[in-house]
């Protein structure tokens, strides 16, 4: 499971090959053996930067190796394809940024930029309907300090409506497999944008996760874990409706010292199920998880946790731990398109695959990159 | 005789030129080569001294504790807690380099079979004293495989400091006396000491042998692992360096160890005396290093960076001296903080996009 010693290597040799192919004018693509049209078409999509004048969407392409950067002018967080223009994908700004762009996954040109209305922020996330003809996001009103959903016409991204998301501080949502049902994580946590990133509720934070009907904005069913100052941040949603969720504990106001578990699984019409063990593991997560991807094929979930540095991975029928994986600074988290891996960003630009079913590394894919400072999220995207 | 003029100017300018090499006494400039020779010398010369020393103190203390159970009296167990004084004063310096074999098992980290506090702050000194008195008044086997199954919270220093600091009488006695003759009441007891004394020369004897020898069978010693950069989560040696020892400064800090730590045998303040020695050997290089953190940072204008960080380490120093642990909290974190910001950036060390703070 652990990594190994040949990292420069590998990529090094790995490099020269390559280099050595495209000279003789063979794609590298083709290099991917197993479904070459597919791995053309996919790309790798993250937030990337580290200072203000390099923030920026950066896409990996898996069919040719290669990384471009567009600039954005803000720290992005999560990213949505569109499921309509499918060479497109939109980023969210991080909390409590206010712009998204769309972004062409072809020429790196940005093909629109649309900030929020009045009053309002974003919280980093957002997924379009099932038709894909409207775009939710998770956004935050300065006034109140409620929880809303902005709706957006996702041809134009003007504001059509908004709804509540019932609680305080929604970050990730996501479109349920019924495409009826948008299962939202509110986070709890009241920010306002006078005071930056400062949270001010910690002594009655209250997260929670909430379905609502994407139809009508009503809710449908809410639910909470034990912890109370366990913050609902991140989710993924499974093929048969099982969500994932991925919290941080606000250690300072929980008054005690105990390992709280911070990843969950949620299926219909059955009580939140906690990933409590192996608790030294969770332990050194350090309260932290910063993504979740779920693996349909082979039914496993990975959390990152950068502030421990690693990922790790439970089976989200059974809740069984798995394996976990070492990299430092761990963020972004996805599935290839294909299922057959699971790729993992760390904001030292490195981005390494791990089989989905061993959770072995494939070090020979592994890919370092200088200069790049990869965010929270990792986005798989094809068209 | 103009052409000569030439010549002569020429041959001036070639000489110049060719002095301009290294000499031992230029300024040491911060780039990646002198990083690497000073990360090099500070393995040599400070962290692998500790991984030795820590592994020579548990065998001395093991050797220490088989001559006490040869003959219990007043003498020899005065140099068996005088051994394990020592023994954890070393295990303080080198806990700061919570890396590579001290720490290569996330599930089941050894450092805390070394060191149960370490996990988080957890004060385990009455299961201690409670599996101690249970296993004086059992009759099961108290041979290897038994002392390899116990749970972390069972074994380590704490272990060793109640089964040589105090009697296992509801009282838990620290008179010398008292604890001789506890010795001679439950021969139990010495079963107890010396197999838990073994456990950590095993420990020591894992960590030395995975930096110098073989590291988790990959056949190559940590030191070069970690000096190749070639590390398997990926880091950077300097980053893992720097974030360890704020880590540990930070777990000082919060946990609050000057009262909570080695409290039996009374030695919390001289614990953490060892870690701020060792930090300051660390940054300031010892014997005869040829160049140190803070010389670097020094040759990179960051002069004003290393004075801070040398008041601080002083301000560390006097508040251990006056045993004041909240003036000891206060400046432990600032300098817990120096090794967030002030050391990085003058080593131009990156450490990583602040993903905690909610996202």
């Amino acid at each position: 499971m652990n990594s190994g010693l040949d990292r420069s290597d590998c990529l090094y040799n790995r490099r020269d090959f390559i280099s050595f192919l495209v000279a003789l004018g063979v794609s590298p693509g083709l290099l991917a053996a197993p479904d070459v049209e597919v791995r053309q078409r996919e790309f790798w999509v993250s937030a990337q930067g580290s200072r203000s004048n390099t923030y920026g969407v950066t896409r990996f392409s898996a069919g040719s190796n290669r990384l471009d950067t567009t600039l954005s002018g803000f720290r992005g967080h999560g990213a949505s394809q569109h499921p309509l223009r499918k060479t497109s994908i939109i980023m969210y700004a991080r909390r409590p940024g206010s712009s998204a762009i769309e972004v062409n996954l072809l020429n790196g040109n940005i093909e629109n930029r649309f900030d929020c209305v009045d009053n309002r922020h974003f919280f980093g996330h957002g997924c379009f309907s099932e038709d894909g003809k409207t775009l939710f996001t998770t956004e935050g009103d300065i006034q109140t300090g409620e929880g809303k959903i902005g709706i957006r016409d996702a041809q134009t991204y003007r504001q059509i409506g908004d709804y509540e998301s019932y609680g305080i501080g929604p970050h990730e949502m996501k479109l349920m497999p019924d495409g009826k049902t948008l299962v939202v994580a509110n986070g709890g946590i009241l920010t306002h944008p006078d005071s930056g990133r400062k949270k001010l509720n910690l002594a009655s934070m209250a997260s929670s996760l909430v379905y609502i009907d994407a139809q009508t904005g009503q809710k449908l069913d809410a639910f909470r874990v034990p912890e109370p100052k366990a913050s609902i941040r991140h989710l993924d949603v499974a093929t048969d409706g099982a969500v994932a969720l991925a919290m941080q504990v606000q250690r300072s106001a929980a008054g005690h010292e105990n390992t709280v578990p911070l990843g969950a699984i949620h299926k219909p019409g059955k009580p939140i199920q906690l990933l409590g063990r192996p608790e030294n593991l969770i332990y050194q997560m350090k309260d932290y998880m910063g993504s979740v991807a779920i693996n349909n094929k082979t039914r496993i979930a990975g959390f990152t946790s950068p502030r421990g540095n690693l990922a790790a991975f439970w089976n989200i029928d059974d809740g069984r731990f798995i394996a976990y994986h070492q990299l430092q600074d761990a963020c972004g988290l996805a599935v290839t398109v294909d299922q057959r891996h699971f790729v993992i960003s760390s904001s030292f630009g490195q981005l390494r695959q791990l089989d989905a079913t061993t959770l072995k590394e494939n070090k020979a894919g592994r890919i370092q990159s200088s200069g790049i400072h990869w965010d929270n999220h990792l986005l798989v995207a094809t068209f | 005789m103009h052409k000569k003029y030439a010549l002569f100017i020429s041959l001036c300018l070639v000489f110049l030129v060719n002095c301009d090499g290294e000499r031992d006494n230029d300024p040491i400039e911060s780039s990646a080569g002198s990083l690497s020779l000073t990360l090099e010398e500070a393995v040599d010369k400070t962290i692998l001294p500790a991984v030795e020393e820590f592994s020579r103190q548990a065998n001395q203390f093991n050797i220490d504790a088989g001559d006490f159970c040869q003959g219990p009296d007043d003498s020899r167990l005065n140099t068996l807690q005088q051994g394990w004084k020592s023994l954890s004063a070393q295990w303080y310096k080198l806990a700061i380099y919570n890396f590579g074999p001290v720490n290569d098992d996330l599930i089941f980290p050894r450092i805390t079979f070394i060191d149960s506090l370490r996990l988080r702050g957890m004060d385990y000194t009455n299961t201690v004293r409670t599996e101690i008195a249970n296993n004086i008044s059992a009759d099961n086997a108290l041979d290897e495989a038994f002392f390899d199954s116990l749970t972390f919270q069972k074994v380590g220093l704490l272990a060793l400091e109640s089964l040589v600091f105090e009697t296992t009488t509801s009282e838990h006695s620290n008179d010398s006396m008292e604890i001789v003759v506890d010795y001679e009441n439950s021969p139990r007891k010495c079963d107890l000491l010396n197999g838990l004394a073994n456990q950590i020369v095993k420990h020591a004897t894992y960590i030395r042998d995975g930096w110098k020898v073989n590291h988790k069978d990959t056949g190559n010693p940590f030191r070069t692992i970690f000096l190749n950069g070639e590390l398997e989560d990926g880091a950077e040696p300097l980053t893992i360096l720097i974030t360890s020892v704020q880590g540990h400064l930070d777990y000082l800090q919060k946990r609050n160890v000057a009262a909570v730590g080695a409290q039996i045998a009374d030695y919390s303040w001289e614990n953490i005396s060892a870690t701020i020695d060792e930090t300051e050997a660390l940054l300031n290089g010892v014997g005869e290093t040829s160049t140190s953190f803070f010389d670097l940072m020094t040759s990179s204008g960051f002069q004003n960076a290393v004075a801070l960080v040398k008041e601080n380490i002083s301000e560390v120093r006097q508040t251990i001296q006056d045993k004041d642990s909240a003036l000891l909290e206060i400046a432990l974190g600032k300098l817990d903080g120096n090794f967030k910001r002030e050391i990085p950036a003058g080593l131009q060390v990156e450490l990583g996009i602040n993903f905690t703070d909610g996202d």
